[in-house]
C-alpha cells in the first residue's frame, strides 16, 4: 500500500500544488487503495495486484490537460493553496541569504589574501596562508552556491516557479537565452581583460585570479537568474 | 477492438449513467463501469477523474464527502438534472450516430 502511495507522489511530482490537483491525487490515491484492497481479498498476490492497479492508472498526461497545466493561468481554481505562499517566500529568503552568504565568502576569499600579505609579509609562510585562506573562503562560498542551486531545483519541482507562476513556460525560455548571452560576454571580457593584464602589464601573475572572480561573479548571476 | 477515439467522446455519457439509480464515488463507478462493460472496458484512473472534474465544471455532477474509508472521507458524485439533460442529448447523439454508421455498415461482404 505504501509502494502505490509512492507511486502516486513521484506521478504528480511534476504538477503544481494547486487544490484541484490536490484533491484529484487524493481521490485517486484512495481509489486505487480500495482496488487493491479488493485485488488482494480475490486472492492475488501483493506484486500482481500493484502491477494491476499500476497499469490502470492511466495517464498523468490526462490530467495535466483537463487541468490546463500547461499554460497556468492566474485565475480561481489554479491559484496555489495558501499554505504554499508563506512557504516560497520563506524559502526565496533562506535562498537569497544563503547565495549572499557565498558571495560574501568569495569577497572574504578574494580580498582576505591581500591583507594577510599585508600583514604578514615578513613571515617566509605567508604565500601558504594566502593560498590557504582564499581556498578555504572560495570553497565554502561555491559549496553554498551549488547547495542552494540545488535546492532551489527541487523546492521549484514539486512547488512551481519560484519566480512566480504567471508565464510559467516564457520564462525558462528567456531565461536560457539570458543566461547564454551573459555567460558569453562574461568570459570573453574576463579573456581580454587578463590579455590586456599580461601584454601591457606583465601581470600574468595575479592576473590569473580574474578567471576565479569570472567564475564566481558566473555562478552568482546564474543562481539568481 | 473498440476505437478509443469513440469511446472518448462517450466517457462522459458513461459515468454519468453510473450516477443515474443513485449516487456513487470513484471505485464504486470503476467497477460498475467494469462490470457493466462485461470486462470490455478497463477506465483508467486519470481518466475517470478527469471526467468527474470536467462534469463538475461544467455543472452536470457535484460532489459530497461521505462515509469515512480507510480513515480517508470519501468524495460522491450525484447527477444534477442539467447533468441528466446531457445524458439524455447524448444518449440521443449515439442513437443517430449508430443509424447513420449502420447504413454503411454491411452485415455480409459478397466477395467480387
Amino acid at each position: 500500500m505504501e509502494k502505490i502511495r509512492v507511486f502516486v507522489d513521484n506521478v504528480f511530482s511534476g504538477l503544481p500544488k494547486t487544490k484541484e490537483v490536490i484533491d484529484m491525487k487524493r481521490d485517486i490515491l484512495s481509489n486505487m487503495e480500495e482496488h487493491y484492497l479488493e485485488l488482494i481479498k480475490q486472492g492475488k498476490d501483493e506484486d500482481s495486484a500493484f502491477g494491476i492497479v499500476v497499469s490502470e492508472f492511466g495517464s498523468i498526461e490526462d490530467i495535466r490537460r483537463e487541468l490546463n497545466l500547461d499554460e497556468i493561468l492566474y485565475n480561481e481554481s489554479n491559484l496555489p493553496i495558501d499554505e504554499d505562499n508563506p512557504m516560497i517566500s520563506y524559502f526565496q529568503r533562506k535562498f537569497r541569504n544563503g547565495i549572499i552568504a557565498g558571495v560574501v565568502c568569495c569577497i572574504i576569499g578574494v580580498f582576505g589574501t591581500a591583507v594577510i600579505y599585508e600583514i604578514f609579509y615578513y613571515n617566509y609562510l605567508v604565500e601558504a596562508m594566502q593560498i590557504a585562506w582564499f581556498s578555504v573562503f572560495v570553497c565554502i562560498g561555491v559549496i553554498l552556491f551549488i547547495y542552494w542551486g540545488m535546492e532551489k531545483d527541487r523546492f521549484e519541482k514539486s512547488c512551481g516557479s519560484l519566480n512566480g507562476m504567471e508565464a510559467f513556460q516564457e520564462a525558462p525560455m528567456k531565461n536560457k537565452k539570458m543566461k547564454g548571452i551573459i555567460n558569453g560576454i562574461l568570459w570573453q571580457l574576463t579573456v581580454l581583460i587578463y590579455l590586456l593584464m599580461g601584454f601591457f602589464m606583465g601581470l600574468w601573475h595575479p592576473g590569473w585570479i580574474i578567471f576565479i572572480i569570472s567564475a564566481i561573479i558566473s555562478s552568482v548571476i546564474n543562481a539568481f537568474l | 477492438m473498440i476505437s478509443s477515439d469513440v469511446l472518448r467522446g462517450y466517457n462522459d455519457t458513461i459515468v454519468l449513467a453510473c450516477l443515474l439509480d443513485k449516487d456513487s464515488y470513484g471505485y464504486e463507478i470503476n467497477k460498475q463501469i467494469r462490470d457493466q462493460s462485461r470486462g470490455y472496458y478497463h477506465i483508467k484512473e486519470t481518466t475517470l477523474y478527469s471526467v468527474f472534474n470536467r462534469l463538475e465544471k461544467h455543472g452536470f455532477i457535484t460532489s459530497y464527502f461521505g462515509n469515512e474509508s480507510l480513515g480517508k472521507r470519501r468524495t460522491y458524485y450525484h447527477i444534477t438534472p442539467k447533468g441528466y439533460e446531457y445524458y439524455c442529448s447524448k444518449c440521443q447523439e449515439w442513437k443517430e450516430t449508430q443509424e447513420l454508421i449502420d447504413a454503411f455498415v454491411r452485415e455480409t461482404i459478397e466477395e467480387k
